[in-house]
């Protein structure tokens, strides 16, 4: 898998905005919007190979707009952001769905391998 | 509401934790992000740098913008300790004399994330004077957050919240102001009648129409 497009789903715009630009320096079609209904007006005309969600969204929740992704895009992998400093202390707060929970703050590296793994596990599905 | 007092105790005792552990998550979240942005603006200075070695030019105006953001998020994360420590301090006595308008402003801003999740805004309004309060700060920040929160359960996007502060005879009155919660019922208004027992004061709620509207009193000491 060479390339491959990804949408960032988050409100810290300063935070997704430096994040795209570093996957962009390795090759990674990123683009971001900072709320889950712009996440899907955008999801209707482009198609992504997965989705980054941070859980705590203003408006429509992070969960609420998981479940309109797997009802609306079940092929697509969203990996979910939580604010929690380690995934065992924030799991009352893993809506179901997702292909996978990482915590803030996102190591790039980490983040990069996830998605691919989302990717390819989508694929082969 | 349980009958026996212990019981009363160990409740009241249960909610403040949980009030504690709400704002300390809150917060914690925030300071998430600002690491979190700082972290990838150096990630991202380093990605330049980089490129700058393969011998691509790297705009000025980028580096310029990166440090600032760097700037920025390193004061908001001060500003957020500061309030986390102060907030963390208002538990050291059990009463104590402190300023209501520093200490609603605080409070205020370590829930404004609260309100913004429901995209909504938090207002806060008070006079210059301070308001000298005797009594735990600690409580009166709990019933505030409760009142503030009831606001939010079914805000929407678009609504005030409204927290002024103002002093009335001898009285420090605080109202908090936003939209009735669809049910149409207030939370818990006897455990916050009794904690506002211990600080000598009192709380009502009015619903009008789609509003609610809590009046909190407690005693001031008076301008100084």
């Amino acid at each position: 898998m060479d390339e491959y497009r990804v949408l960032f789903i988050d409100d810290e715009e300063e935070l997704v905005s430096a994040l795209v630009e570093r996957l962009e320096y390795r090759g990674v079609d990123a683009e971001y919007v900072l709320n889950g209904s712009d996440a899907m007006k955008k999801m209707a005309e482009t198609k992504f190979d997965v989705v980054v969600l941070d859980l705590k969204l203003p408006g429509m929740s992070g969960a609420e707009v998981l479940t309109r992704i797997r009802r609306d895009y079940p092929g697509t992998p969203v990996l979910m952001i939580t604010g929690h400093g380690s995934l065992e202390e924030g799991v009352e707060e893993k809506p179901p769905g997702a292909y996978d929970y990482l915590a803030k703050p996102i190591e790039l590296e980490e983040l990069m391998a996830k998605m691919k793994e989302a990717i390819e596990a989508s694929n082969a599905r | 509401m349980p009958d026996d007092e212990s019981t009363h105790e160990k409740a009241l005792s249960e909610k403040s934790l949980a009030f504690f552990g709400a704002v300390m998550a809150s917060v914690s979240h925030e300071l998430n992000n600002v690491i979190g942005i700082v972290d990838q603006s150096a990630g991202l200075l380093e990605d330049l740098l980089y490129v700058a070695r393969e011998g691509q030019p790297v705009p000025e105006e980028k580096l310029k913008k990166i440090a600032e953001r760097i700037t920025t998020q390193t004061q908001r994360g001060i500003g957020l300790i500061k309030r986390m420590n102060r907030f963390a301090h208002s538990t050291d006595e059990p009463i104590l004399e402190f300023d209501l308008n520093e200490t609603v402003e605080n409070l205020a801003e370590l829930t404004r994330r609260k309100a913004t999740l429901k995209k909504a805004e938090l207002k806060v309004g008070y006079g210059d004077e301070p308001i000298k309060i005797t009594g735990s700060p600690f409580l009166l920040q709990e019933v505030l957050y409760a009142c503030i929160m009831q606001t939010l359960i079914d805000a929407e996007p678009g609504d005030n919240v409204s927290v002024s502060v103002a002093a009335q005879e001898g009285r420090a009155v605080m109202l908090v102001e936003g939209r009735k919660p669809l049910s149409g019922e207030v939370n818990d208004l006897d455990y916050l009648g009794l904690m506002m027992n211990r600080l000598d004061g009192t709380i009502e709620s009015n619903i009008e129409k789609e509003r609610i509207i809590f009046r909190i009193t407690v005693p001031a000491m008076g301008r100084r």
